[in-house]
């Protein structure tokens, strides 16, 4: 029952995985990591929609352990928020793939988590507030601020491409 | 005054998370305002972005050896190898030749030996050295290496024991002698204390005593990996996949071995 689940939600957990690490490789690893402990579970949910979160926390806990090894935990609980619009969005033909998961990378861990949760895994705001163990209004903020920064993120880095000395010469 | 929705309510707008009469009014703001409009576009785009960036295909799941099925497998797998070793060399053992004078001495000399020489790139088949441990530590010594993900790349009999010359997947070249209890490597000047330096362990369980050299591993990565074969000879240390996921983080965790 567990495999068919891991099977049913791969492509989320390692999209989820690969925000929340920015390497393919790490995510990759993270992704195995977590199906071997969901695996070797004794007990797990069985419905499926507290089975699919499971999967989710299980993946997510694992990213933090690895966090907390690493001494970086103060990043996973700074964060500064602010409830104002976005003061640039990107044009369509700049939303690449690589381009969003550069800027993403760029993103603060909480800011990456929340957005991985609700974007990538596809979790109501009210799943993601009970994965993260904060309230759905911090669910919705986040989630505002992390698109917010994305956007402006990526606009940053086309200007910095366009303002590129071998850009300007290219376009000169 | 007109009501003007938040960047918050915009993007809970976008991702369908207000409740219908919250969204009818944010629906007719934007209708009045072209300009939210298009931000709400925008961000519906970002989201369609972002959704597309990071849908992958996953990695294959592993094989699970987890269930009580799994581990029966994978002990009867360890089981039949360890036999076969044993049965296959049993019949060089028969004439090995009387153990010569023992100490740590010989087996520094074996191993120091052996660091000499390039590393190999596959492993070989041990020989009947191997047969000189008795059935039971084989096996959970041979569990020990394979969760470790140790090749035995070279083994030879050495001061009435077994010396194994291991190589990890990260480069690691370590030495491992498994012999009588009777041995007093302390008296080896450069293993320093008994009980464990960054470079040596020694250990024993009820009828063999190890001592396992690092050659070329950081001093933390070798006594974990140390500590873990020093558990898996002792028969505690669960060949399962949790074991495996655990070596695997103190394998990231660990810089790689030298070269």
């Amino acid at each position: 029952m567990i495999r068919s689940a891991l099977t049913e939600h791969s492509r989320r957990l390692y999209g989820y995985a690969l925000s929340l690490t920015g390497d393919p490789d790490l995510a990759a690893e993270l992704f195995q990591e977590c199906a071997l402990r969901a695996l070797s579970a004794k007990r797990f949910p069985v419905e499926p929609p507290a089975c699919r979160a499971w999967l989710f926390v299980v993946l997510r806990n694992l990213w933090r352990d690895r966090l907390r090894s690493d001494r970086t935990t103060s990043a996973i609980d700074s964060l500064d928020v602010c409830d104002c619009h976005a003061v640039a969005m990107p044009e369509q033909q700049y939303l690449d793939g690589i381009a969003v998961r550069a800027a993403m990378t760029q993103l603060s861990p909480i800011l990456r988590d929340t957005l991985g949760l609700v974007d990538i895994a596809g979790f109501r705001y009210a799943e993601a507030s009970e994965i993260l163990g904060v309230p759905i209004g911090t669910v919705m903020s986040r989630v505002s601020e992390a698109r917010r920064k994305l956007a402006a993120l990526i606009v940053q880095e086309h200007a910095n491409v366009v303002d590129h000395p071998a850009t300007r010469k290219h376009r000169a | 005054m007109t009501y003007k929705p938040n960047a918050t309510e915009l993007n809970a707008y976008v991702d369908g998370e207000l409740s219908p009469p919250h969204a009818t009014h944010v629906a007719e703001a934007i209708a009045r305002d072209r300009e939210l409009a298009r931000e709400v576009a925008a961000l519906a785009r970002l989201k369609a972005a972002t959704v597309a960036a990071f849908s992958a295909e996953a990695p294959p799941l592993p094989d699970a050896v987890s269930s009580s099925r799994g581990r029966r497998r994978l002990w009867w797998a360890a089981g039949a190898a360890a036999v076969g070793v044993i049965a296959t060399i049993s019949a060089t053992v028969l004439l090995a030749r009387a153990p010569e004078q023992t100490d740590a001495g010989r087996v520094l000399a074996v191993v120091d030996g052996w660091a000499m020489e390039p590393a190999p790139e596959s492993t070989s088949r041990p020989n009947s050295a191997a047969a000189r441990m008795r059935g039971a530590g084989l096996i959970r010594l041979l569990q020990g290496l394979s969760i470790l993900e140790l090749h035995i790349v070279k083994t030879e009999g050495v001061a009435d024991g077994v010396t194994f010359d291991l190589l990890g997947p990260s480069g690691c070249r370590l030495a491992l002698w498994a012999g009588p209890i009777s041995h007093d490597f302390a008296s080896a000047p450069a293993l320093g204390s008994r009980i464990r330096s960054e470079t040596a362990v020694i250990w024993q369980t009820d009828a063999t005593q190890y001592l396992i050299i690092s050659r070329n591993a950081p001093p933390q990565k070798f006594l974990a990996m140390a500590a873990a074969l020093k558990r898996a000879t002792e028969g505690t240390l669960p060949p399962d996949d949790s074991m495996r996921a655990v070596v695997a983080a103190a394998r990231r965790q660990y810089a790689p071995c030298a070269t």
